[in-house]
């Protein structure tokens, strides 16, 4: 009976196994008539996160099909380095020639290198030392996304339209602790939101201690001569979970106040809302460093998300362009003049209102999207060899208004 | 009638799936498999093949150590400490080591002084662990070696100093387990703990034993985590003590630990979940359909091996 049952699951999994290569196959098969098949691994930030599901979906329904990649995708490593050089690993043996990275791991990047497999890192960019430890290596392309200026602007802007606005009771969500905010790109947006409201007259005082464990990690707002109340609680790692020790400390910092406005320095309007909503608190407008999703256009429809500043599907294009220069052979042309891997910078959209969210993102419908074929492929040198290094660059940094510009 | 079959044909069906996963890893490399893919193989396996080696003595005993893979970060993280603190690389695999048997003894004292069940002290000692990580790091996200293209760190980022090592604890662990009283007494308190304490057998010392080897275990899984990322973050290990002991029931172990444990266990469980896992990727499954098939495989696993344990074990009704 055991055996039999045994010889059953494995001939089960064979199936599996067989009817998952037929289906790879007739893929390639599929293809073979047509121009050379680019094979692009994907290294994501996270399996559930709603950015990443877009960029996903930006990659396999458009990208994919459009410029002729077959793109193979592995589970988020994480902060692991480990997991990350394993996926890397894993991607060689799927056949990429070069990978879209959305962490920051320069020990994964040290491992593409030494499998001679392209990497950009995409999505936003790379923290300097991650940087400075790998930019002079030859299969390192570079980094591409939000700046960290991007980054701070960002949190500056949304602390700016709270205060605009005219609201008193401010909750920042998500501050210095890089324990839970694990780079620079959080750290600059917080900045962005402690400088505002220091221009406002509120008053700051860093944390002594920047440990979850052994100090507050969080800093203290006072009024000062600004009239405003602001409260600060610090975040859960990715602002993905949320935790009983995290609802305890942010019950704390929130109750008895009439919270009006939440500057969030991620995703998370929602999840926010959900907890001051358990403490009898409503109405609050939010404020999310994140960006153009589904779950963002949700919030701005519920009314709680009122202002928005983030990536958008099709933004990890350059980086899709960059890896197809590279394998082509024209690395050059994304790499800086002495060889090192360049850092490009992408701006953010903004969205302030519903109506202001729905008309950027239909520039990024996934049907013709922002970056879509006619314009990826004005940036690859096979096909146009007039691309220099200042022109890629220039694409690079497409925003909102040049795409739609630029848009067909 | 069931059980007795199936005791008969246990020894072999780990490794016969394990054939069967090379067969098909063999297929899906088209039946070319280069020295990429052992080497890949050997630097996948290495870390999880030597803590699951060094768990199955636990395991024998009837209990499992959840919190094995962040003792490893935490390891790993004192280790580049002690390594940026200029004690070279040797300093560092001796404070990986110490770090390790540290932990095995914190644990194994809770359970036999506090007679606390292992893995739910151990789960507790997770989030201690895990504390801990967080502090040494002190709020940065992570921790890397430094002077990492030139120094002596790079020089072991090598898979066959990783089968080395790999290789020699797996011998020295068939000897201890198979070859000596270690072993003997594990698998006689696996069986049970009251039949240990009547024929002798001290099960305070022999459970400080287990730990004490399940810890040299964390220290070399950490040392070799060292020279594959040359790095720590808050949540490295985090996830190896799951699939240590989801590698460890792979491999063949009785749910129950006891008198059919076997030490081979941890390798080919490890050997058989990275296969597993290189095998779909190759054949393109995405990833998340990946996590559906090792679940479910694991699920099939650990419902064959708890078949015969079922029939032998009192139902709760026949026990009251």
């Amino acid at each position: 009976m055991a055996i039999k049952l045994k010889r059953l699951v494995a001939a089960l999994l064979m199936a599996a196994l067989c009817l998952s290569a037929a289906g790879c196959g007739g893929s390639a098969a599929a293809s073979a008539d047509s121009n050379r098949k680019y094979v692009i691994g994907v290294i994501p930030f996270s399996d559930t996160a709603a950015e990443q599901i877009e960029w996903n979906n930006y990659l396999q329904k458009y990208a994919g099909p459009q410029m002729n990649i077959d793109f193979k995708f592995v589970t988020a490593p994480g902060t692991d380095a480990e997991s990350a050089v394993t996926a890397v690993e894993e991607l060689k043996l799927a056949g990429a020639e070069g990978i879209l990275g959305i962490v920051d791991a320069p020990a994964a990047i040290e491992k593409a290198n030494e499998l001679k497999m392209w990497y950009v890192r995409t999505g936003g960019l790379s923290t300097i030392g991650d940087y400075e430890q790998v930019k002079a290596l030859p299969y390192y392309l570079g980094t591409m996304g939000p700046s960290l200026d991007d980054e701070y602007s960002a949190g500056y802007s949304a602390a700016k339209h709270f205060i605009s606005s005219g609201a008193k009771e401010i909750l920042v969500y998500g501050t210095l602790l890089s324990l839970y905010i694990p780079s620079d790109m959080h750290v600059n947006r917080f900045n962005g939101f402690r400088d505002a409201l220091i221009e406002a007259g509120v008053s700051y005082t860093p944390p002594e201690s920047n440990n979850v464990v052994t100090g507050p990690g969080v800093g203290e707002f006072a009024s000062g001569t600004s009239g405003l109340n602001v409260s600060a609680v610090y975040g859960i790692q990715g602002f993905e979970a949320l935790d009983a020790t995290f609802n305890d400390r942010f019950t704390q910092t929130v109750s008895g106040k009439k919270i009006e406005a939440v500057l969030i320095a991620a995703e998370g309007s929602q999840d926010v809302n959900t907890l001051l909503g358990g403490m009898g608190i409503t109405g609050a407008k939010m404020s999310e460093v994140g960006a153009f999703t589904p779950v963002s256009k949700a919030s701005f429809e519920a009314g709680i998300l009122d202002y928005l500043v983030g990536k958008y599907p099709s933004s990890v294009a350059p980086g899709i362009v960059a890896l197809i220069n590279a394998i082509d052979g024209h690395a050059d042309v994304v790499k800086n003049a002495d060889g090192t891997g360049s850092r490009l910078a992408g701006p953010f959209w903004t969205a302030e209102s519903l109506a202001d969210f729905n008309e950027k993102i239909a520039l990024d419908d996934l049907a013709n999207p922002a970056f879509n074929k006619a314009l990826m492929e004005q940036y690859i040198v096979r096909l146009h060899p007039e691309v220099t290094r200042e022109s890629f660059a220039e694409f690079a940094g497409l925003g909102y208004e040049a795409l739609k510009a630029r848009h067909k | 009638m069931k059980s007795k079959i199936f005791e008969k044909i246990r020894p072999v069906l780990s490794f016969a799936g394990l054939i069967l996963l090379i067969i098909v890893y063999l297929f899906a490399v088209n039946f070319k498999p280069s020295l990429f893919h052992l080497q890949t193989i050997i630097d996948q396996v290495a870390v999880m093949a030597v803590l699951s080696t060094g768990a199955v003595f636990i395991f024998s005993l009837g209990s499992f150590d959840i919190s094995l893979g962040v003792s490893a970060g935490v390891s790993v993280c004192l280790g580049i400490m002690a390594y940026n603190a200029g004690f070279g690389l040797w300093g560092m695999f001796v404070v990986c080591i110490a770090i390790g048997l540290a932990a095995g003894l914190v644990n194994s004292l809770l359970s036999t002084v506090f007679k606390m069940p292992v893995f739910i002290m151990t789960m507790a000692m997770m989030t201690v662990l895990t504390a801990i990580l967080q502090i040494l790091l002190d709020g940065k996200t992570d921790l890397k070696i430094i002077n990492d293209i030139s120094g002596p760190a790079r020089s072991v980022d090598n898979t066959w100093i990783r089968l080395a090592f790999m290789a020699v604890f797996f011998v020295v662990c068939i000897v201890l387990f198979n070859y000596t009283r270690i072993g003997r007494r594990n698998k006689i308190l696996g069986g049970s703990a009251k039949v240990a304490a009547q024929t002798g057998i001290s099960v305070a010392k022999q459970t400080i034993v287990t730990f004490l080897i399940s810890g040299a275990a964390v220290g070399i899984s950490a040392f070799l985590m060292i020279t594959r990322s040359r790095s720590v973050s808050t949540t490295t290990g985090t996830s190896l003590g799951m699939d240590v002991m989801m590698a460890i029931v792979f491999g063949g172990m009785p749910l129950s630990g006891g008198a059919y444990s076997k030490i081979s266990s941890g390798v080919i469980g490890s050997l058989s979940m990275v296969l597993l896992s290189q095998i779909l990727t190759i054949l393109g499954v995405s990833a998340g359909l990946s996590q559906v098939y090792k679940s479910v495989l694991f699920l099939v696993v650990v419902f064959v091996a708890s078949f015969a344990y079922r029939e032998k074990t009192l139902s709760r009704a026949e026990m009251f």
